[in-house]
């Protein structure tokens, strides 16, 4: 820039010298009268930038282009304008959710009753009846590796914050994501248990892709929609026998149910306008393997999945399965008696559940006998449940600065996940 | 003297020298000059701005940093377009910085909902640490909502609370954390997060080691010791939280520690200049004012209507022509 007389001002400040670059050193043209006087005269004036556009190998006439419209819709917001909003509130319980009171609440949510911590007698016996050799626990602990330590998929995982200090961003790690860890172990040790099996229970097994589950229901007088996604679903031809027969059932009837006060059993839920009322599971009644045998259970939040609220304790972890494993109880229930189900089942409905967090294990069982929820009379049918505490797969596993250290290794979840897949 | 530039002459404008002095050499971050402070109790919060959404939720707030500033909006035409942007200024020069923790939308409000009949009882699950506030915040809940309220200091997980909205005659028994009108709580009781006007959350001593006291009842009024030590008179209607006084009482006491754990609270740098000090400063030793009556605008008196005697305009100029040039 050439320096002019209005740089050179001795009567400007020195610091406005700077100033003064910035503002004159884009100059733009002005408008003379000179161009007045052309247009008067009769001559065509363009502007030159229009006319040196079109020359230039990079120009792009965006008016000639058709209009594109993007291959797919904007989904629509949650507003009263989606076609789904409704005015009545329904209350979600989600992968985020967790019961506020832990285990009584989910009791008291599915009128159940606790009856050991251990699973039932006959899925113990069959787990003990399968015998793995030296070279099936290796392999066993080499699908273990594979998920946490030699899988090639990595993705760029968000950051752990230490609540103390909140300030401290550390560098982002690239390594496997929760949920993808969680379904190679499950999977694969579901194929090891198949290669044992004889072919007429596995080939009356289906392993089922992880899709959205959806089932409603009313309680206290409000409505109620459980959305859970499984990373994998056993799909059978036919439904669980029940475990407890009917007299043993009525024996439990004198259990005592839990009483949460204040509380409802619906505390803690999502609160949302925005629902759809059916029911949806992605097999249809049709199809030659129509009935959940068990569901496996990943616990991450999707989208960040290492982090979860740090409310989340082992009491509301165990609140978390029996509602999920609730709500596949219940949908099993729906197919097999139509979209109004009795009060009483005439036969129980069963299902299995594995929850996982990649290095704990949990293992639930639920028996259906009623759908009564409502009634609290001391001396009424109850829902039966086993659940076991949380059981380790390893005690340490991971890479330590080149060295892969892995120890620990417990052999016993592999058997009873063999067990519950000969249960029928 | 004068520089002619252009052919024109140009006389040297006198400019205050204070302002010259500080806009080009102290680049300072606020102007000293032509800004209105606000009253006391009626100002704008230059910290932060959070942004509340409709409905009332346990989830984390976000909000926005002042850094000691307000803000406005701004709308003009010029050549028949609209315009509008977002203009403000710093009003306190050491605020900005800090670390953004979550907010949380705590509750002032301890009143009985609509259509239940009784005391409203409810269950502490847990005491969480805020550091946008100095008191400790209690998880509480009841039935289906879960809400945050202010601790009490000896508050702690699995305490049962209760709230009722009757004025009994004959004084209350009251617990520690319980909510009661001023009107049903015997003389001499400590409370905390007092109402002013029945209805609209509590206003007095919210913050961490703070309490009220309850001195005399004279008729439908109450008179209540501040926690400055002022005497107020509140209608019995209003509701207060019984307990000694509010959680994390020795918040006080806590050494700061280093410059960077202030920066990290939200503080910049002060100029480091020395300021001589005037009347506003120091300890004054007054007499203790008058008790203080908060009066809802029903109670005030209602203006009186003025009455206009008006008279024809041609009478008054016959009747006052007959006095022209005595007065």
């Amino acid at each position: 820039m050439r320096f002019t007389a209005s740089l050179l001002n001795p009567r400007m400040w020195i610091n406005m010298r700077g100033k003064a670059w910035y503002r004159f050193r884009k100059r733009a043209i002005p408008d003379d009268a000179n161009f007045k006087r052309i247009i008067a005269a009769g001559y065509n004036v363009v502007d030159a930038n229009e006319y040196v556009k079109p020359l230039s190998p990079l120009y792009t006439d965006y008016d000639s282009l058709p209009d594109l419209k993007p291959t797919y819709p904007v989904p629509p917001k949650n507003d009263r304008n989606n076609p789904d909003w409704h005015d009545e509130i329904c209350k979600v319980f989600d992968a985020n959710v967790f019961p506020i009171e832990g285990v009584q609440q989910a009791l008291a949510f599915t009128k159940g009753v606790r009856m050991s911590s251990e699973l039932p007698g006959p899925i113990l016996e069959r787990a003990d009846s399968i015998k793995f050799s030296e070279e099936e626990d290796k392999m066993a602990q080499r699908i273990v590796q594979q998920a946490f330590l030699w899988d090639s998929y990595l993705e760029k995982l968000p950051i752990v914050k230490h609540p103390d200090y909140p300030s401290l961003n550390p560098r982002r790690v690239y390594g496997i994501p929760l949920k993808r860890s969680n379904e190679i172990v499950f999977k694969n040790f579901l194929r090891l248990i198949e290669s044992k099996v004889s072919p007429s229970i596995s080939l009356s097994r289906m392993m089922a892709p992880e899709e959205e589950l959806r089932v409603n229901l009313e309680r206290h007088n409000s409505r109620v929609q459980f959305r859970l996604t499984p990373i994998v679903n056993m799909v059978s031809t036919g439904l669980l026998k029940p475990i407890l027969s009917k007299q043993e059932v009525e024996d439990t009837q004198h259990l005592p149910l839990t009483d949460i006060y204040p509380f409802l059993s619906t505390a803690n839920m999502e609160e949302v306008n925005v629902y759809k009322e059916a029911d949806h599971f992605a097999i249809q009644p049709q199809n030659k393997f129509p009935y959940i045998h068990t569901s496996a259970f990943s616990h991450h939040i999707p989208g960040s999945h290492i982090h979860l609220h740090p409310r989340w304790n082992d009491d509301r972890f165990m609140g978390a399965t029996i509602m999920t494993n609730f709500a596949t109880a219940l949908l099993m229930a729906k197919r097999k008696y139509g979209p109004e189900v009795p009060k009483i089942l005439p036969e129980p409905v069963t299902t299995q559940m594995v929850h996982m967090t990649g290095k704990e294990f949990q293992f639930c069982v639920l028996q259906l006998n009623t759908l009564d929820l409502e009634d609290s009379s001391p001396t009424s049918i109850k829902n039966n449940v086993w659940i076991t505490e949380k059981i380790d797969l390893y005690s340490e596993l991971q890479n330590y600065y080149g060295k892969e250290i892995f120890e620990g290794y417990n052999p016993e979840i592999l058997k009873l996940v063999a067990g519950m897949y000969l249960s029928t | 003297m004068c520089v002619s530039y252009r052919g024109q002459r140009q006389v040297q404008q006198s400019v205050p020298s204070r302002e010259f002095h500080m806009s080009f050499n102290q680049l300072a971050r606020f102007k000293e000059h032509m800004v209105e402070a606000p009253k006391p109790g009626k100002g704008n919060y230059f910290r932060r701005d959070v942004h509340y959404p409709e409905k009332y939720t346990i989830k984390p707030i976000p909000y926005t940093n002042m850094a000691g500033g307000i803000q406005r909006l701004i709308v003009f035409y010029n050549k028949n377009i609209l315009f509008v942007r977002i203009v403000g200024h710093v009003v306190v020069g050491t605020l900005g910085g800090g670390i953004k923790h979550p907010f949380l939308w705590v509750d002032y409000k301890r009143h009985v909902p609509e259509g239940m009949e009784g005391p409203l009882i409810e269950r502490v699950l847990q005491i969480v640490y805020e550091p946008s506030r100095t008191a400790h915040v209690a998880l509480v809940g009841y039935a289906d909502k879960l809400r945050y309220i202010i601790a009490t200091e000896n508050m702690k997980p699995g305490d049962i609370i209760k709230t009722s909205n009757e004025i009994t005659k004959i004084a209350v028994r009251a617990n520690e954390g319980d909510a009661y009108p001023l009107g049903s709580l015997p003389v001499n009781t400590i409370i905390c997060c007092v109402e002013i006007h029945a209805g609209e959350g509590g206003y007095f001593a919210r913050a961490a080691g703070t309490c009220c006291k309850i001195l005399r009842k004279i008729g439908q009024r109450v008179v209540v010791l501040n926690a400055k030590k002022r005497e107020i008179s509140l209608p019995q209607n209003c509701m207060a939280v019984v307990g000694m006084s509010f959680s994390n009482v020795s918040w006080d006491t806590v050494h700061i520690g280093s410059p960077n754990n202030l920066r990290r609270m939200g503080y910049r740098p002060r100029s480091g200049l020395w300021h001589r000090k005037t009347g506003y400063h120091g300890r004054k030793l007054r007499r203790p004012p008058p008790c203080e009556e908060y009066v809802t605008k029903d109670q005030l008196p209602k203006p009186v209507p003025r009455i206009k005697l008006t008279m024809d305009p041609d009478v008054t100029h016959t009747y006052f022509k007959q006095f022209r040039g005595t007065y």
